[in-house]
């Protein structure tokens, strides 16, 4: 066992699921078709990002989880209506969960006004759209992020996260400055393209 | 008159001085350059907002079955039974990449630091792998943690793993551990050929990824000594089988 452990390349796993733009492309295709198994597959990939949507929208975990389960629901049942042309899938599906979340905010100021209680409950709906409008962005542009070819995404990173100049990221990778500087222009150019087709930019 | 070179709008909009002193008059007269600019700096802020969506905790796993039941009724236990790791070889298992290790290299000073401080206070006791206590868990898996054939001797410890109701955790206690040079690190593995690094010692519980979460096929965790900037699995000083 611990032979066979040695010496093993290790794996990670990030949440925002990884992959070829082509590869969701054809899980979007499936599930658009009814495939059962690509509803999981879609729920694996995105659930983390709804749920993300959800917890910031309605505040507590057991409504939060409530939308996502009528977000997976009500995506696939509606899955006709999903038209890859006009954005991602996960797009449509954060779509889909701020109506949700929405419709819970606004049960909930009902509830507060049958009861007379001041609504203490949480914010009220209307305040509630631009904070979610901008998760949406963040999720659809880290999204687009993590679907770069490894060596663009590594270079943005770097940049993003760890606050190199464009210099030390040519350092850091051993990549020359020119390869450094198209490879933040393209990453960039996707990320905005992204963010134009799915996010505020709308 | 020609407006900013892209190449140094991008650098702008991540915060770098443009390599041409010119820009900044243009810019000033420009307006589609500026526009660009602000457009460009947004989705760049949106990115580094980003940063924490990377490592999103999974719905619980009985979310799943809730959809499931309502979406495709009944029928369909082949989907049910699908857990979290159908797609994985496709794209949610990743070999372990460059970015990675600078995260890993980043860790491994204070993991260092932490190492030091195990040193000194040499086997007195227990190390904590992953601190907090299961606040309103439920523990849905244990391990008592054994050293394998060829690790020393002398040390031993447990392994829980926490449904916290927004994702699995692991807690790993430890006690006798030899003194290293290196670090710790909490494995999760499936026994045969897939090893997952969960994390080093810290404040925070150690989560456990959502492509991991199937116990029925992860059910082995392993506790190895790593050498700094080591990115491998090193050498299991302890190990123990999840019994649900």
């Amino acid at each position: 066992m611990v032979g066979r452990a040695q010496g093993m390349a290790a794996a990670t796993v990030t949440s925002m699921a990884r992959g070829a733009p082509q590869e969701v492309d054809r899980l979007s295709e499936r599930f658009r078709s009814g495939d059962e198994s690509a509803l999981r597959e879609v729920y694996d990939r995105y659930g983390a990002a709804v749920l993300h949507l959800a917890l910031g929208t309605v505040g507590n975990r057991s409504d939060a989880e409530d939308v996502v389960q009528a977000t997976f629901v009500a995506a696939w049942t509606g899955r006709p209506g999903y038209q890859p042309d006009r954005g991602s899938l996960l797009a449509w599906l954060l779509g889909i969960a701020r109506r949700k979340a929405i419709d819970v905010l606004r049960a909930r100021a009902r509830d507060a006004r049958a009861t007379e209680s001041a609504r203490r409950d949480g914010p009220a709906s209307e305040a509630v759209a631009p904070a979610a409008e901008h998760v949406v962005d963040r999720l659809v542009v880290a999204d687009e992020l993590a679907s770069l070819p490894v060596e663009q995404r590594r270079v943005l990173e770097l940049a993003f996260y760890d606050d190199l100049t464009h210099q030390q990221i040519a350092t850091a990778t051993g990549l020359p400055l020119g390869t450094v500087k198209s490879q933040l222009r393209r990453g960039m150019a996707r990320l905005r393209g992204r963010w134009e087709v799915d996010g505020g930019a709308r | 008159m020609a407006h900013v070179d892209p190449d140094h709008l991008i650098l702008l909009a991540l915060g770098e001085p443009s390599p041409d002193p010119a820009d900044a008059a243009h810019l000033a007269d420009c307006r589609t350059c500026r526009d660009e600019l602000d457009a460009t700096r947004h989705v760049a802020d949106l990115a580094r907002d980003g940063e924490e969506l990377r490592d999103l905790p999974a719905p619980p796993p009985a979310l799943w079955d809730r959809i499931a039941a309502e979406a495709l009724g009944p029928a369909g236990p082949g989907v049910r039974r699908a857990t979290g790791l159908a797609p994985a070889p496709q794209g949610v298992v990743l070999p372990f990449d460059q970015n990675r290790r600078r995260q890993v290299r980043r860790r491994s000073v204070l993991v260092a630091a932490v190492a030091l401080l195990v040193g000194v206070i040499g086997t007195v006791g227990v190390v904590r792998l992953a601190s907090g206590d299961s606040d309103g868990g439920r523990v849905v898996a244990r391990a008592a943690l054994l050293p394998p054939a060829g690790a020393p001797g002398g040390a031993h410890g447990s392994a829980q793993v926490i449904d916290t109701g927004h994702g699995l955790q692991v807690k790993v206690d430890v006690e006798g551990m030899p003194v290293i040079a290196g670090y710790y690190t909490v494995w999760i593995y499936d026994g045969k050929d897939v090893m997952i690094p969960l994390g080093s010692p810290g404040a925070a519980p150690l989560n456990l990824p959502p492509a991991a979460g199937d116990l029925a096929v992860f059910h082995v965790v392993d506790v190895s000594a790593q050498d700094l900037g080591q990115q491998q699995h090193g050498r299991s000083l302890l190990q123990g089988t999840l019994q649900r």
